[in-house]
């Protein structure tokens, strides 16, 4: 019988056995300058990670590509002298029209608002429910680092969710319509599509984070988050209708005083469109542009307001007041 | 390493931890305390997670209140279970990694270093959410490992940890203590810690009771009556035989067990050392040998003078 043994492998030099014992590490430990990307990083990547995200974002896209469609058809039809050019408004609202169209129409609006719920609801109130808090700010990071790189977290993924499909939309202006007068009409259209996009960003990250510091169960943030959506909705067009019925312009400027509402009424400002008439008189006043500044000054304390709440509330441990 | 000058902490008008000086040198700390001690507001202050209230904390020679060099020079284990369950382990250590201060050049390797030293390279691409308790605590230690501190700081460390995996990691901290770091272990388990270290600081409603090394803790509970409980078939002749030795002080029969039997000695060590040889030597078949007042509990209770 042959007893030798094959020869060893090439790597037999490494051992089978691994090492297990603890290496110092050698190398430098920097200070960020920017350390609140660490955070921000993290949470852009737990957003794209979720498969409810990504249904969400489909339904963003949904609007562009319907509105697209249907203003390419109308175009078309305009084109041929049809009274589809009556539909398609006056000239010069006609582009700033179709992205109003697909960024406050309510699919947009909902699929935004349910993207504000998955990845802004357990943003802060998840960290809170596990103390995890201790973790983070027992790291080089400071609670403005911390704070701030959750906010921008749920704020960049809103905002490129929004302003993906407007960047789309506006190529698809640019390479069909720029023959006729889409540049040389709307030189500015790009910066207030822009515009339009960081402001629903704006609003939903702030606020969701401000109440998301304030608990910790994801589900009530989410809760407390839908209220003040829609409650606050149902609660400005009740209190416009029933305090300033007679005044229609100030009953146009109170039904926006919601987190929708605001958005809407700012965008509708940014893009300056009166809105289509639909199966109202287009003389109708609530179809007018309302009056900025208020909508400004309100959208100013929701934004200043949460992040104020998120600030006051995150601590890396919860003192108890005996 | 970690010294406190008669640290306090009240949280308005609860007193969090009374006038507490103690050090703690490299090698490995134990912290022991009941729930409410004051182990978690310790914890916090070392970490810079809280100010004293008054007197001071000193992490490396300096205040550890906001302190990212401080921060820089610890790391630190909670006791967390429910969160990151949908990053993996390696996102999971490499965030706290970037956090940590490791540049993005060695992140990657230095992260995959600490996942092999805590032994979770083969887990360390799945999920936290489908990782058992002893998982979870593994890859939490390498988070705290990962930039190489100075000090550790593990709060119930041992928790849900398996046999080997609990000789994982003493062996594990044993190492970096052997490297001169301190390692500071949170727990309210004395026999689990003790297996660790001989250093430990009592804490007891917010004071530090005892401190020092094991032996010297245990010597004052040694002043007091030290009870053995035995069950076995010849409860009366293994009586009889260990009234013979001079440190048992008395035996008494369970009256509904005839088979339990407490001793009392002034001398445990001098006991367990002897008992095996007389059991051996008369072929007593002893069935459990357990020590009620080998438990954290007990020795409070001796301390405190209950």
């Amino acid at each position: 019988m042959n007893y030798d043994l094959p020869p060893p492998p090439p790597s037999a030099s490494v051992s089978n056995i691994a090492d297990l014992t603890y290496r110092n590490y050698e190398g430098p430990l920097v200070s960020r300058a920017v350390r609140w990307w660490i955070v921000a990083k993290s949470g852009v990547q737990g957003a794209l990670k979720k498969p409810g995200f990504w249904v969400a974002v489909a339904f963003c896209l949904l609007p562009y590509l319907i509105h697209g469609f249907v203003f390419y058809l109308q175009q078309q039809m305009a084109d041929m002298g049809g009274p589809a050019a009556m539909l398609l408004g006056p000239q010069e609202q006609r582009f700033g029209r179709l992205f109003y169209q697909s960024l406050c129409g309510d699919t947009n609006e909902i699929s935004m608002f349910v993207i504000t719920l998955l990845i802004g609801t357990g943003s802060i109130a998840a960290d809170n429910r596990a103390n995890a808090l201790m973790v983070y700010l027992s790291k080089p990071i400071t609670k403005g680092d911390y704070l701030f790189g959750k906010w921008a977290g749920v704020f960049l993924t809103l905002f490129l969710v929004a302003l993906l499909p407007c960047l789309l939309l506006f190529l698809f202006c640019l390479v069909l319509y720029t023959s006729d007068g889409f540049l040389k009409d709307n030189p500015t259209l790009i910066l207030k599509v822009i515009g339009s996009c960081f402001l629903p960003a704006l609003l939903h990250s702030s606020l969701i984070i401000g109440i998301s510091a304030w608990s910790k169960s994801p589900r009530l943030v989410g809760a407390v988050y839908a209220g003040i959506y829609f409650v606050g909705g149902i609660l400005s067009w009740l209190l416009g209708a029933s305090l300033f019925g007679s005044d229609p312009k100030m009953n146009n400027l109170v039904q926006h005083f919601s987190l929708s509402g605001l958005m809407e009424g700012i965008i509708q400002n940014i893009l300056h469109v009166t809105l289509a008439a639909g199966l109202r008189r287009p003389d109708d006043p609530t179809l007018e542009i309302p009056m900025v500044a208020p909508l400004i000054v309100a959208a100013i304390l929701v934004v200043v307001g949460g992040i104020i709440a998120a600030r006051t509330k995150i601590k890396a441990v919860e003192v108890v007041r005996g | 390493m970690i010294v406190l000058e008669r640290a306090s902490r009240w949280y308005g008008q609860v007193l969090g931890l009374n006038d507490v000086s103690c050090f703690m040198p490299a090698g490995i700390t134990a912290l022991l305390g009941e729930n409410g001690a004051g182990k978690s507001t310790l914890i916090k202050l070392i970490t810079g997670q809280l100010k004293p209230t008054t007197g001071r904390v000193l992490v490396m020679g300096e205040p550890p209140f906001a302190n990212p060099r401080v921060f820089r020079k610890l790391g630190y284990c909670p006791e967390i279970e429910n969160n990151y369950d949908d990053m993996t382990g390696r996102d999971f250590v490499t965030m706290l990694a970037a956090m940590g201060g490791l540049p993005s050049s060695t992140l990657k390797p230095r992260v995959s270093e600490a996942i092999e030293t805590v032994g979770m390279t083969s887990a360390a691409d799945r999920k936290i959410g489908g990782y058992s308790k002893g998982m979870r605590q593994r890859i939490k230690v390498a988070q705290g490992i990962v930039h190489d501190p100075d000090a550790l700081i593990l709060d119930e460390p041992l928790n849900g940890l398996d046999p080997v995996g609990r000789r994982d990691m003493s062996v594990l901290l044993h190492e970096l203590a052997s490297r001169g770091k301190s390692v500071v272990i949170s727990s309210h388990i004395l026999y689990e810690v003790e297996q660790m270290t001989r250093n430990m600081l009592l804490l007891h409603k917010g004071r530090l009771m005892a401190q020092g090394d094991i032996y010297q803790i245990r010597g004052l509970i040694d002043a007091h009556p030290h009870r053995i409980s035995i069950v076995t078939e010849q409860a009366r002749a293994v009586a009889k035989r260990l009234l013979d030795l001079p440190y048992v002080l008395s035996a008494k029969f369970d009256a509904t067990d005839p088979r339990r039997l407490e001793i009392e000695t002034h001398a445990p060590d001098k006991f367990y050392a002897q008992f095996p040889d007389l059991v051996i030597e008369h072929g007593f078949d002893i069935t459990t040998f357990e020590s009620p007042d080998n438990n954290l509990e007990a020795v409070f209770k001796y301390l405190v003078g209950g």
